[in-house]
């Protein structure tokens, strides 16, 4: 059981870690319908900088930034699920 | 589909905070009573936040990825499964890498975690015994980013940031090609593969085919 989850998350990881080379850098369906419209010019603001901007390591050059960022958020997002998930399991 | 902040004004942002709130704290009374499999829940999670950043270009210079609610909902039998993930994946998307505003998290939560979830995890249900699970993991996955897409044109168009018309056409139209290219193939790749392979890692609920 628990090898099999370890290559479920070595997927995950290695989908993370291939996503800045084959993503494409076309503007996603929400960021085009908004370059189509006066009304959504200029209203996007950012009120909060946060450390990786656009999965990116602010200072790292090239596409190391953009693996090592989704690297983070990969893990970030496990060890955040696993403890908010056991933290309530064991409550209940 | 990441709404930024700004373009949802806060006494709208607030309510679809509260509506998505109130399912979020319903999916953590299924985290905590009705499963136990963590690891694979943040196993799931992880592996939902790697291919959010898989953008797959489509026609029109334009571009989507998977959201993977009613993948989640699917591979753990539950359409709250959906909500609790992307609820987490969204919060980490927003907080540390600028992807979707942190005053619209409730609405993206609401709609990718709750509209898209619900929606295509009971097409889901409703479809498999006639059409199979790879069929009906497609269609109810299509179905909801679909859902989601024209939910957000809908909240954008209450917020005077886009044109009511125009905004349900666009958002529809990309997201109609999103849906077959990202959200349906690789919910039905990830749903049927997992079946396959590893069957036994998954819910009872889950793996039941009648």
């Amino acid at each position: 059981m628990q090898r099999r989850y370890a290559v479920a998350l070595g997927i995950a990881f290695l989908v993370a870690v291939l996503a800045p080379f084959l993503a494409s850098s076309n503007p996603d369906g929400l960021e085009k319908t908004a370059e189509k419209f006066e009304s959504a010019q200029d209203r996007e603001a950012e009120l909060l900088s946060s450390p990786f901007p656009d999965y990116t390591v602010p200072g790292m050059p090239g596409a190391a930034s953009e693996v090592v960022a989704m690297i983070i958020g990969t893990a970030l997002v496990f060890v955040l699920s696993l403890g908010v998930a056991r933290a309530l399991t064991k409550a209940g | 589909m990441h709404i930024p902040d700004g373009f949802i004004p806060l006494s709208q942002a607030a309510i679809y905070a509260l509506i998505a709130l109130v399912f979020i704290v319903r999916s953590t009374k299924w985290a905590r009573e009705e499963f136990s499999e963590v690891p694979l829940l943040a196993t799931l999670a992880a592996g939902i936040f790697a291919i959010q950043a898989l953008n797959i270009p489509i026609p029109w210079g334009t571009s989507g990825h998977m959201t993977g609610g009613v993948l989640a909902a699917i591979l753990l039998g539950s359409p709250w499964a959906g909500v609790f993930i992307l609820t987490l994946v969204l919060v980490v998307q927003a907080l540390f890498f600028a992807d979707g505003g942190i005053t619209v998290l409730g609405a993206n939560i609401l709609n990718m975690g709750v509209i898209s979830t619900f929606l295509g995890y009971y097409t889901y249900l409703a479809l498999r015994k006639r059409v199979g699970i790879a069929a009906a993991s497609f269609a109810g996955a299509w179905l909801g980013l679909v859902a989601a897409a024209l939910a957000t044109a809908l909240e954008l168009a209450l917020a005077g940031t886009f044109p009511l018309r125009e905004g349900l056409i666009f958002m529809g139209m990309y997201h109609v090609v999103i849906g077959l290219v990202a959200e349906g193939t690789l919910t039905a790749l990830v749903v049927t593969t997992v079946l396959r392979v590893s069957p036994e890692i998954l819910p009872a609920k889950a793996r039941e085919v009648a």
